[in-house]
């Protein structure tokens, strides 16, 4: 086939208009945009919430916390690692801290921290997430919609603290005691803690800092100058994992 | 003249096949009509807005309650209802089976609400 150079311009021109107007003209045909992002937002953005983790106080074998929160949130026990999904656990000092722990720490390179999603104010995850379904709350909360996730798996990549877990297999069948008024996820999609999202937009703090008898976390606003969490921060040593990165994270940790 | 031979079971056959929906259904039982809650005349919002909204009303309610905190829905009479499908919907349409299955399962809409929320169905059997 032969182009003529009056038939070039002619598309080429065409070709411009609709990439210029194309969305706009699209946008004119489907009638409306994408209303959940574009919708007000209810969520504080004068807050920043955050949480300290005192381990020092946390008891050797005591789970509640974790047992709170994988309990009111569905969370299976699948019985295996490969599948496993969790929201809070406790990990080896030396996996969280990384380069921070020396060989000579010895047996306390072992020492169980609790370690959750840390609630970057940078957060990478969300970012590189195709379908805005995980998404930075104007309070800090680094949120996931479940409803949208298409299991692409790119935050858990994204994620540089490993907090993000994959649904492999569905997990209804191993959820021992449901929470019937908060959903479980579907085989497909990433879930992680969202700081009780639930609950704090209720006026409560999260499941695990209220269940905890040793009083080891603290959950507040880090924009609150009289916030508890504040006064434990400027009066304490706190360490936070690979900080290096930017990722500002809303967790800390009292040495 | 000689093509027709051809054409007329051609389009026998083409007929056969379009109607096909019609043939299968003949005599079949009427479609079970969803359960309404009893005693109660309207939804949140009228009947016939309910039903021709509730999906991109439930659709509205999960994004503004997940995405945007914003948990209670104000409907046109000033009455508040939080914007929850089991807490709210379902806590008069008490089942799922014989209210949203009925209507769904006949126009052959696959929705996935179920695979996450609980119905109350579920819930009861526990």
């Amino acid at each position: 086939m032969k182009f003529k150079r009056g038939q070039f311009i002619k598309l080429s021109a065409l070709t411009a208009a609709f990439a210029i107007g194309g969305k706009k003209a699209i946008s004119l045909i489907a009638g409306n945009e994408l209303l959940a992002d574009n919708h007000k937002t209810k969520a504080d953005p004068n807050k920043r919430w955050g949480m300290a983790v005192e381990m020092g106080k946390c008891k050797e074998g005591c789970e509640k916390c974790i047992d709170a929160c994988h309990t009111i949130h569905n969370v299976p026990d699948h019985g295996n690692p490969k599948d496993e999904i969790k929201w809070i656990w406790k990990e080896k000092k030396s996996k969280i801290f990384g380069e921070q722990v020396h060989p000579y720490a010895e047996k306390n390179a072992d020492k169980p921290f609790l370690y959750m999603c840390l609630h970057c104010d940078e957060p990478p995850c969300t970012r590189v997430c195709p379908v805005n379904a995980t998404f930075p709350r104007e309070d800090g909360i680094v949120m996931m919609d479940f409803h949208r996730c298409i299991g692409c798996r790119f935050c858990m990549a994204a994620c540089p603290y490993g907090v993000r877990n994959f649904n492999f297999k569905d997990p209804r069948p191993n959820i021992e005691n449901p929470n019937y008024s908060y959903p479980s996820r579907s085989m497909g999609v990433v879930e992680k803690c969202n700081f009780c999202n639930e609950r704090v937009d209720e006026g409560k703090v999260p499941a695990c800092v209220e269940v905890c008898p040793e009083k080891v976390l603290t959950f507040g606003d880090l924009n609150d100058e009289n916030s508890e969490i504040r006064q434990i921060l400027r009066t304490r040593e706190t360490i936070q994992p690979k900080t290096e990165l930017g990722t500002k994270p809303s967790v800390f940790y009292v040495v | 003249m000689n093509s027709m031979i051809k054409v007329i079971p051609a389009l026998a056959v083409f007929l056969a096949i379009v109607t096909i929906p019609v043939w299968i259904n003949i005599g079949a039982e009427e479609m079970e009509k969803p359960e309404l809650p009893e005693g109660m005349s309207e939804c949140i919002e009228s009947r016939e807005y309910m039903r021709a909204n509730h999906m991109k009303m439930l659709d509205q309610w999960r994004d503004e309650s997940v995405r945007g905190s914003d948990h209670m829905y104000t409907n046109s009479k000033g009455q508040k209802f939080e914007k929850s499908l089991v807490k709210t919907c379902m806590n008069c349409h008490s089942s799922q089976e014989k209210f949203c299955e009925r209507c769904h399962e006949s126009v052959g809409v696959n929705n996935y609400c179920w695979d996450c929320h609980f119905t109350p169905e579920q819930m009861e059997a526990n």
